[in-house]
């Protein structure tokens, strides 16, 4: 699986605690929000860039090992506060869970990153990161009823808002969303 | 600048003297094992948290006149930690070379017993717990679960000038890959194993239950080996000139062995039972036990010796007096819910010569404490 992250960091060969010193480096330089993948050769860096990530905030999404490879995805904390929802049209996980289990055709649209999309989506959603929403507005059908998801409902109700202003009628927010789905998950490999 | 501490400075440090410890491994690798001694105080806080500095961390160090050790898994991040201290105005701040995968490797060897026909050491593997044995009589020795690290054996018999004759494993360990096998191929001397615990395996050994006696020298040491299954089926204790119980992993200085790491725990506890309550009933209280790990430095005695006498190690342990062999049974059988010793199942197949890996592999494999014990009485420290 290869996946589109905003910055790639170099790591292999080196020793701890250089990867944490240069992923910190490199966080401090990125937009809150955005993805970096580290690569590391130190088998010590699994356990401890997740311990660093919970420490400071930030998202530890998941690592993918090839042979002696590691990569480790993060995407940087925000530092907006959780901002109130604006968009009306709520449904709960759970209510969608239902759904689901009805109905295995409903439109899931998972707007976060893509590397967290690739630890984890609702099996069949379609993703398309709330960045590139508006440029790929035209993949998103407008016959149907769309259920948009992210990690907490802050960027699915941005993108929400987004879509019912180019004139999308049946959208629906999934709240709170991924960070607490119960319901089924798969991967991509 | 910060200095280097090699393992060796550590150990005489973690014996005999007082020394702080700034563990910088994330939180979950120290909980399961770190550097302790009885004068040793240690902290742990991941090299992680101290990336942007350390100011925050300075009033949680002492400013007596103690050394302050910094420990990772590895080296660099310690290092790192103890420079970051040194500029920051810290003193007697050192580094540890090679971190807990060379303290992992390093064994101190302590003279048990010396007269004119008998020199006993044992050699503590201070990081794991796990302790073996050399016997020396009229230039040759007997070598008993020796532990990865060969040469530390053959250098030992080096300098006190003797051929190591034979080479005994108790029981087929489930906490180390045991250096039988290469020791014997470096000296030539016997490799010894209980049958019953290698089974199917291929490791080539002579069965030691075929050697109710193993002289040394001219007869002047007597090893006799007494079956005390239960850790194991096919768990041995040597009684050495009856003075000395080297009771592996039967009998520890805090308790019994534990007998869950087979997978039938209800028939082993049963032998140890036997094991407890007949052959051991049998040896008297003034007979030293020298057993093959601890689990905590409260064990080890003021002359850096892990053993004590049979009578107070009964009297200390109430499990050794629990005749009701229900109450018995049900309490060691209890050490199947506790933490078993890390990639135990791995360590007895490497043992039983049903699989080999490389020298690095098994490093790793053995990283951790021995966890070979029944705690009954007391919990397990966090």
């Amino acid at each position: 699986m290869s996946v589109k992250v905003d910055v790639q960091l170099d790591c292999k060969g080196l020793s701890c605690p250089m990867p944490i010193v240069r992923t910190k480096k490199a966080m401090d330089q990125l937009e809150p929000g955005q993805v970096i993948e580290v690569q590391a050769t130190d088998p010590g860096s699994l356990a401890d860039i997740q311990s660093w990530a919970k420490n400071v905030g930030h998202q530890y999404l998941g690592t993918k090992q090839e042979g002696d490879l590691l990569k480790h995805y993060l995407r940087k904390a925000g530092n907006y506060v959780m901002k109130e929802r604006k968009y009306p049209r709520m449904i709960q996980n759970e209510e969608l869970i239902q759904k689901l289990n009805s109905d295995k055709n409903i439109y899931i649209l998972d707007v976060r990153e893509p590397a967290e999309f690739a630890f984890g989506h609702i099996p069949g959603a379609c993703s398309i990161p709330l960045v590139d929403l508006e440029n790929r507005i035209a993949e998103v059908p407008k016959d149907r009823t769309v259920y948009v998801i992210c990690r907490t409902g802050t960027r699915s109700d941005m993108a929400a808002q987004l879509l019912t202003g180019h004139g999308f009628e049946n959208i629906i927010n999934v709240v709170p969303g991924m960070s607490v789905w119960t319901g089924p998950v798969e991967q991509e490999n | 600048m910060a200095k280097l501490m090699t393992v060796e400075e550590m150990a005489k440090k973690v014996l005999h003297d007082k020394l702080f410890i700034l563990d910088v491994r994330n939180d979950e690798e120290y909980k399961k094992w770190k550097i302790e001694g009885k004068q040793v105080e240690s902290l742990n806080i991941p090299y992680f948290d101290l990336i942007d500095g350390v100011e925050h961390l300075l009033e949680k160090l002492p400013r007596d006149n103690r050394d302050i050790l910094v420990v990772c898994a590895q080296e660099g991040s310690s290092r790192f930690v103890a420079e970051k201290l040194s500029e920051a105005g810290m003193d007697h701040v050192y580094y540890l070379q090679g971190g807990m995968k060379t303290w992992s490797k390093f064994y101190h060897s302590e003279l048990v017993a010396a007269d004119e026909n008998l020199k006993l050491f044992q050699i503590n593997r201070l990081a794991k717990g796990c302790l073996s044995y050399m016997l020396i009589s009229e230039g040759e020795a007997l070598v008993l679960d020796p532990g990865r690290k060969t040469d530390v054996y053959v250098d030992l018999a080096q300098k006190e000038g003797v051929v190591i004759r034979h080479i005994v494993d108790t029981h087929v360990h489930a906490d180390h890959i045991s250096g039988g096998p290469e020791l014997a191929g470096k000296t030539g001397g016997t490799y010894y194993l209980p049958s019953s615990d290698v089974q199917d395996g291929t490791v080539l050994f002579e069965p030691l239950e075929n050697h109710p006696q193993i002289t040394m020298g001219k007869v002047v040491v007597e090893v006799l080996a007494i079956p005390t299954p239960g850790h194991t089926p096919g768990s041995t204790s040597l009684l050495v000139n009856k003075k000395y119980l080297l009771s592996g992993d039967t009998i520890f200085v805090g308790g019994l062995g534990r007998p869950d790491l087979g997978g039938k725990v209800k028939e082993w506890a049963q032998m140890l039972y036997e094991t407890v309550f007949t052959t051991i009933a049998d040896i008297p209280d003034d007979i030293y036990v020298l057993p093959g790990h601890y689990s905590t430095v409260a064990e080890i005695n003021d002359q850096h010796i892990v053993g004590d006498y049979l009578g107070d190690i009964r009297q200390r342990n109430e499990i050794m007096r629990t005749q009701n062999r229900k109450a018995f049974t049900e309490t060691v059988e209890a050490s199947d819910s506790s933490e078993k010793p890390p990639n135990f199942d791995k360590i007895v197949l490497i043992n039983r010569g049903l699989e080999t890996v490389t020298p690095e592999k098994a490093t790793e494999l053995e990283i951790g404490p021995n966890r070979c014990a029944v705690h009954h009485s007391t919990p397990e420290p966090d």
